[in-house]
């Protein structure tokens, strides 16, 4: 008899089993200093290597398996307990290893982070192409994260670097989460402004088609941090003309041209998406609109809007993950946000402070991404929702 | 009752109509028909003010359609394209129901209409109502297509190429239907198509076009039967004779059918004495009428009766001659049975009246 094998499952499984034969942490006296990396056979303190070996060889086994529902559910229950005990490692080694320094501290290292991509795979490979409701996708989505938070609370992450960094900037880092919340969002708002009209613009007179286009293809080509860097001189001597400018806060550097380099960015999915969510609307569908009597803004309510706006939000959803991603990098001209803790890790030399800075911004884009996407599906007309399901 | 009058529309320098003069009268299907670019899809369209005249004036009811607000006039005015243009996102009910939310209908009132027009374009409302577009085969969307336009009761519909883009044997069903259905309507039809034999089983009236003027205007047997120049000859093709057959419905010169139930039958033979008249052709019918055997007389003698499978040999009411000429040929028959709704037998038609139809004008 042939062995069938459940590929994904047994990715997984070998990425968790190589993980735990890789530096899982590393003790460092002090911020800066390069630590010593403990296996996770070797850590002080947590639970026995044999339950994540256990746990992984059951997955391992699973996957030749035929994968039923409850040989799946098996799979997602072996990926979150893998998950839960890497966690619960981390917390109480850490906590033993930093006991005896005045400035120690653990960072988790190679070994955990596959560890979280092997348990990423176990999970949500068992997850594909199976009938899950949504809410349950979820909650199984969100429970390590929960667990994580819960540990953190708790004070049970404390000895953890990035914790530490993060204990050291409480309030700077809501500053800088507001700042950068605060200049993607209005960016995408603006942009939001300016696309889609464009858009429209692009589609209702086809000689400005390539004109438009080639105009907001063109910003996207400029690296960003060349923007930034563009955007320095014309605004700085325009501040300098204008002193009412100077007011409102434009300067050569800071939120202004961050602002304005990361709305062109974001224009261009904008743009595009209103251009094409408009021409996927059949020309039959608006002449039959038309001629039945529909008014200028009856074509637009019944007809244009609702087949046009999923694909629009899907631009804004590009964007807004684009412009997240942007306004780290805008932190190089002072526009502050979350990038700001990257750079000043990269300057001193602490990967942990560049890791606390990263950690939000990704958290952040999946969050937007997410958040979107539900937004898409509920205001995805029914006729619509096999042209665009995510 | 729709009068053009002296209208012209130019494009840049081309002009798609040149001059047109014409009155169509209510409750009558007149067709536009003519080659590609030959203007018929305009003057359609100048009639809802999709597109807007040079000069020359229209009139509905006596009314010139440019003192009517476009969106008002076009509300009172059934549209129906070959796209069909049903809007993707929105159920049947909803689509049928368009014209009647422009015009402020409460949504119960909505809702009843479409089911009363889904019934009447033979869909039934419970399995249709909550379809989306892209659940219809293509007949079944253009049937919704004209049920909208029918929606708010309008006493003028505009067709363009309706049925073009069904196939062509959901397109003789589609057109059998919008006859019978118009029969009922007496609705002023617009209908525009590039294909003559639509034109002539659906007119009522001809409107011959090229070049943006008309070149013939005239009932159906008088544009094949005398074609006014070369062009309408040539446009007509040589087998006009054929199809001015489709000109004239079954029931035009439909005869009385020789039946026999089929329990009167002797060891499986009609009774040797029973004598028919015309072709020699008796039909066999179950208790409902419905065809399931023929029989021929000849030489005083009965032959074998033959199974027969009515919706396969018969036809309709509403077909045309050259409908029924085509299954006389193909089956080597000397009548065909001529059948209502439920495929009861109603009468036959014989190979002799096509061929005294045929005579009536000259043309052999």
């Amino acid at each position: 008899m042939r062995l069938a094998c459940e590929k994904t499952t047994a990715l997984g499984a070998i990425i968790g089993l190589g993980a735990l034969s890789m530096p899982f942490l590393l003790m460092k006296e002090n911020r800066v200093a390069l630590g010593e990396p403990y296996l996770y056979h070797s850590l002080p303190q947590g639970p026995h290597v044999l339950l994540p070996l256990t746990l992984l060889v059951l997955s391992l086994a699973a996957a030749f398996l035929p994968q039923r529902s409850a040989v799946r559910a098996g799979k997602i229950v072996l990926g979150q307990l893998y998950l839960a005990v890497m966690l619960t490692a981390l917390s109480l080694a850490g906590a033993v290893l930093v006991a005896p320094e005045a400035f120690g501290r653990v960072s988790p290292s190679s070994g955990f982070w596959l560890a979280i991509l092997a348990a990423y795979i176990l999970i949500q490979g068992s997850l594909k192409n199976a009938q899950v409701r949504y809410s349950l996708r979820v909650l199984i989505g969100v429970l390590p994260l929960i667990f994580a938070g819960g540990l953190f609370l708790a004070g049970l992450l404390d000895s953890l670097a990035v914790v530490m960094e993060f204990a050291n900037r409480q309030a700077r880092f809501m500053s800088e989460l507001t700042t950068h919340l605060y200049i993607s969002l209005t960016a995408v708002g603006l942009a939001t402004l300016v696309g889609v009209p464009l858009g429209v613009l692009a589609w209702k007179r086809r000689h400005l088609e390539k004109p438009v286009f080639g105009g907001v293809n063109g910003l996207q080509t400029i690296p960003s941090l060349a923007l930034f860097g563009l955007m320095i001189a014309p605004l700085a001597y325009l501040s300098r003309q204008f002193p009412v400018l100077r007011e409102l806060g434009v300067r050569g550097i800071g939120n202004a041209p961050a602002l304005i380099a990361i709305t062109l960015y974001a224009l261009l999915p904008i743009t595009r998406n209103a251009y094409t969510g408009l021409a996927a609307i059949e020309t039959g569908v608006i002449d039959s609109g038309r001629g039945m009597g529909m008014t200028r803004t009856e074509l637009m309510r019944y007809v244009e809007v609702p087949i046009a706006l999923p694909i629009i939000l899907s631009g804004v959803r590009v964007s807004t993950v684009q412009a997240i991603g942007n306004t780290a990098v805008a932190a190089l001209i002072g526009a502050g946000g979350l990038g700001a803790f990257v750079f000043q890790g990269l300057g001193q030399g602490a990967p942990d402070l560049i890791v606390m800075g990263v950690l939000p911004i990704i958290a952040l884009s999946v969050f937007m991404d997410r958040g979107f996407a539900v937004l898409i599906a509920v205001l995805t007309p029914p006729g619509q929702k096999d042209v665009h399901s995510d | 009752m729709i009068e053009f009058e002296h209208v012209v529309k130019d494009y840049n320098g081309i002009t798609a109509v040149d001059d047109i003069s014409l009155e169509l009268s209510a409750g009558k299907i007149c067709v536009f028909i003519g080659p590609s670019g030959c203007g018929k899809t305009t003057s359609l369209r100048l009639i809802n003010r999709m597109i807007e005249p040079s000069s020359g004036t229209i009139r509905l009811d006596g009314t010139p359609v440019s003192k009517i607000k476009a969106e008002q006039l076009r509300r009172g005015i059934g549209y129906v394209i070959q796209s069909v243009g049903l809007l993707p996102h929105m159920s049947v009910r909803e689509n049928i129901g368009i014209v009647p939310r422009l015009l402020g209908w409460d949504r119960n009132k909505r809702a009843k209409r479409a089911d009363e027009l889904l019934e009447l374009i033979g869909l039934a409302p419970a399995a249709y109502r909550d379809k989306l577009p892209h659940e219809l085969s293509g007949g079944e969307a253009q049937r919704v297509g004209v049920a909208r336009a029918l929606a708010a009761d309008p006493p003028v519909l505009l067709m363009d190429e309706p049925f073009g883009a069904v196939d062509p044997l959901g397109r003789e069903a589609l057109q059998r239907e919008f006859l019978s259905l118009n029969r009922e309507l007496k609705k002023t039809v617009v209908f525009v198509t590039h294909d003559l034999d639509e034109a002539i089983r659906l007119g009522d009236r001809i409107v011959l076009m090229r070049d943006g003027k008309i070149v013939q205007d005239d009932i159906p047997e008088r544009i094949l039967g005398t074609p006014h120049n070369e062009f309408v000859r040539e446009f007509i093709g040589a087998d006009r004779a054929l199809k001015r057959l489709s000109c004239f419905t079954v029931e035009s010169c439909m005869h009385q059918a020789a039946v026999l139930e089929q329990a009167l039958l002797e060891d499986g033979k009609p009774p040797a004495d029973l004598e028919v008249n015309g072709t020699g052709t008796l039909w066999i019918v179950d208790a409902g009428a419905v065809p399931v055997g023929m029989c021929r007389r000849s030489d005083g003698k009965w032959g074998d009766v033959r199974d027969v499978r009515a919706e396969e040999l018969g036809v309709k009411t509403l077909s045309s001659l050259r409908d029924a000429l085509s299954r006389l040929l193909g089956r080597g028959l000397k009548a065909v049975p001529v059948l209502s709704d439920g495929n009861r037998l109603v009468g036959e038609v014989r190979l002799t009246d096509i061929e005294a139809v045929n005579q009536s004008d000259g043309y052999v």
